[in-house]
């Protein structure tokens, strides 16, 4: 399938998703279940990007090295809360990690 | 008693839209080198150049623009991927659920509008500002701040993936592309599993992220990201409303 098709409708469906409330439902809202399951997509996908594109590294020091710099941003997101604060943290511990190893 | 010919508005429509813009600003800095990342990813990549550019207001959405350039350029098949870009931004119909009460009494083509240029950063934005004390209580102001903020996330969202299409291979000398790849996913993980449900979820797609590495590829991850969910589901149905 050409790689524009397949951006196309990727980005239809996108819209989709995020029209379909305020748009199609006409502002209705969607039923509390439905709502909550929804949230827990993201999370599941992300966690499973996450460990398939680390498994491409395979067993190396890279491999370590974004594991320890994971460790760390996954702390500070945690603690702080904040995405620059993490961003930057994880950013430090990456520079750190490359300089000495 | 005669009228009182100062009298202004608080706010006008414009004015909070400029409050918006003023807000969303640091946000673009912060999101310049992730631009700059899948911009040079899309130009490393086995995708039109062009194309790796359009997909920055075609698949206006971070992360999942990530995920379709590797993907397209993995040779996933084109299900799997639309599977993966379908579930990835699933969350935006819970958020889009929350700020709509907002966006209720708008005309259709700003509803249209807003939704176009809905993303995780303008509806923090937006949902932070309508809790504050000081915010005026009216659904137009509040339209008319995540208008302004929303805007300006967009236009410079196009600017950073243009600028990383641009320098390309020379990015990666500056910015460690594969470091901020993950970075930005455990943000949005740290970020988005917030409580037993979602924190269930994402353990789940970790976890189940290894063994579907033997499917084919580009499927794992969807497969491995169907059955978390199945999974989170199952535990935390008894305890939804």
């Amino acid at each position: 399938m050409n790689h524009w098709l397949i951006a196309i409708t990727a980005g239809l469906l996108m819209f989709g998703l995020k029209a379909v409330v305020p748009v199609a439902a006409g502002g209705r809202d969607l039923p509390p279940r439905v709502v909550a399951l929804t949230a827990l997509v993201a999370p599941a996908v992300i966690g499973a990007l996450l460990t398939t594109s680390l498994a491409t590294a395979g067993v190396s020091t890279d491999l370590l090295r974004r594991l320890a710099v994971l460790a760390v941003a996954f702390a500070v997101a945690v603690r702080s809360g904040s995405f620059p604060l993490t961003i930057g943290a994880g950013l430090a511990a990456h520079f750190v990690l490359v300089a000495v190893t | 008693m005669t009228a009182d010919t100062t009298a202004r508005p608080v706010t006008t429509p414009g004015r909070a839209r400029l409050a918006g813009v003023r807000t969303a600003l640091p946000y673009t800095l912060v999101f310049l080198p992730y631009g700059l990342v899948i911009g040079a990813t899309a130009d490393q990549a086995r995708v039109d150049d062009f194309l790796g550019w359009c997909t920055s207001w075609l698949n206006y959405a971070g992360a999942s623009q990530l995920v379709l350039i590797q993907m397209l350029d993995a040779g996933a098949a084109p299900l799997a991927i639309l599977g993966a870009i379908l579930l990835i931004n699933l969350r935006l119909v819970a958020y889009a659920t929350a700020i709509s009460p907002q966006w209720r009494t708008a005309p259709l083509r700003w509803k249209v509008f807003a939704s176009y240029v809905f993303v995780d950063p303008a509806y923090v934005i937006a949902t932070e500002r309508a809790k504050q004390p000081d915010a005026p209580a009216s659904d137009r102001y509040l339209r008319s701040y995540y208008a302004g903020a929303a805007a300006t996330l967009w236009l410079t969202w196009l600017v950073w993936c243009g600028l990383g299409v641009t320098l390309g291979s020379q990015v990666a000398h500056v910015v460690p592309a594969q470091t901020l790849a993950d970075l930005m996913l455990v943000s949005m993980l740290a970020m988005l599993a917030r409580d037993a449900g979602t924190r269930i979820a994402a353990g789940a797609g970790v976890g189940l992220g290894i063994p579907a590495l033997l499917l084919p590829a580009g499927s794992g991850t969807t497969v491995a990201a169907v059955a978390a969910c199945g999974i989170a589901a199952a535990l935390a149905w008894r305890r939804l409303p």
